[in-house]
């Protein structure tokens, strides 16, 4: 089961998260207007804001337009956390 | 500081990061990162932690930052608090309030949230007052507790609570933006007027507000940066108002010099409600840069 958060607008980037079997890592699909120049950042940020969550397998599917660091950081967690919320519901 | 200036109130859409980002730029006097009505339900949840974000990250300039939360009758207003308080927003904007039992539960979450998070700041509260029962009890709420900063009028849901609609005139709101007016003062906190809903009638704004601004309102809110100026104008002191107060005071400081008990300018008596506006004049012409220290 996925969760997704934020929106595909300028400055902002929508997540996708979803879990995946324990041992499999974490898997980042980025697609971004900032290729070039900032995917590594952006993708050390991810990875540093599941670290904080403590989540270590999952696909994270990500479309962003330009977002600074803090925005992609809550866009993530809230699509983890979204994720965890929905789990536990059902 | 609880009773800074705040001429305006500018709302920014809590799930817009792009408009946020650079928000201190537009010049209001205090900026509110909405949760509320700009944000759809599913969106409510992502947003409240990207407003926590931006509280943390982005640099508000000389603007107050606040934060509306969604109502305590929903099932949004309590998780708002539990995601905001600890990235210590300077003040919290409370809707729907109608008596001292909501502003009692905004209180109770928010010193749990600094307990827990070791936020020492003190955080101010705005209450919205937007229906018929919260203007009568608006006294109530006003003294309830130090953190309440200031009373907002809400016209919309005002209108609607008492069963009309918004004309241009206002004039079915005057009795309750009165009342709110006197409520505040009475318990020495601010009051803000309604929001000015046509963007493109800059005229109607102007109106509205030196109308505002004469029923005893410190401010109001905006809903485009294009409003800020005009607001500022309005409730900033004009040059005449600014050369009266300096006549009144230095009319006053020489009636004390020469121990006169009656103090006069021109033919007019001076007494301590005019000295004390003088004095509150030239107070905001210093906060709004008019006037050196």
């Amino acid at each position: 089961m996925s969760s997704t958060c934020g929106r595909k607008s300028r400055g902002d980037l929508e997540v996708t998260f979803e879990k995946s079997k324990s041992g499999s890592g974490i898997i980042i699909e980025l697609d971004t207007t900032m290729e070039n120049l900032y995917s590594n950042n952006i993708r050390k940020e991810i990875i540093e804001t599941l670290k904080k969550l403590n989540v270590t397998d999952c696909i994270i599917k990500v479309i962003d337009d330009g977002a600074l660091p803090y925005v992609i950081s809550s866009r993530v967690e809230a699509a983890v956390r979204l994720n965890v919320e929905v789990s536990d519901e059902r | 500081m609880k009773d800074r200036l705040r001429r305006s109130r500018l709302y920014m859409p809590g799930n817009n990061p792009y408009l946020s980002q650079n928000a201190f730029l537009f010049g209001a006097d205090c900026i509110i990162l909405d949760l509320e009505d700009s944000v759809p339900p599913k969106e409510k949840f992502a947003s409240r932690i990207l407003v926590r974000n931006i509280l943390k990250n982005v640099n508000f300039g000389p603007s107050e930052k606040a934060v509306r939360i969604n109502p305590f009758l929903t099932p949004f207003g309590i998780d708002d608090l539990k995601e905001i308080v600890q990235a210590e927003p300077d003040l919290i904007v409370v809707p729907k309030v109608e008596s001292i039992v909501d502003v009692m539960n905004v209180e109770e979450i928010v010193q749990d949230q600094k307990k827990l998070h070791g936020v020492t700041k003190e955080i101010f509260y705005m209450c919205i007052i937007e229906t018929a029962l919260g203007v009568l009890n608006s006294y109530e709420i006003a003294s309830s507790f130090p953190s309440v900063a200031a009373l907002v009028f809400g016209a919309e849901d005002f209108t609607r609570d008492i069963g009309t609609s918004r004309s241009r005139t206002g004039k079915e709101t005057f009795t309750a933006r009165s009342m709110i007016v006197m409520a505040a003062k009475a318990a020495g906190i601010q009051a803000s007027d309604t929001v000015w809903s046509d963007i493109n009638d800059i005229e109607g704004l102007r109106k509205s507000t030196e109308e505002g601004k004469s029923l005893g309102f410190d401010g109001r809110g905006a809903i485009h940066p294009s409003q800020i100026a005009v607001i500022h104008d309005v409730y900033s002191p004009s040059k005449e108002e600014l050369e009266y107060a300096r006549k009144v005071i230095n009319a006053y400081e020489e009636a004390e010099r020469s121990g006169s008990g009656v103090i006069s300018l021109g033919k007019k008596m001076i007494d301590a409600p005019i000295v004390a506006r003088a004095r509150q004049t030239l107070e905001i012409a210093k906060k709004v840069g008019l006037l050196n220290e």
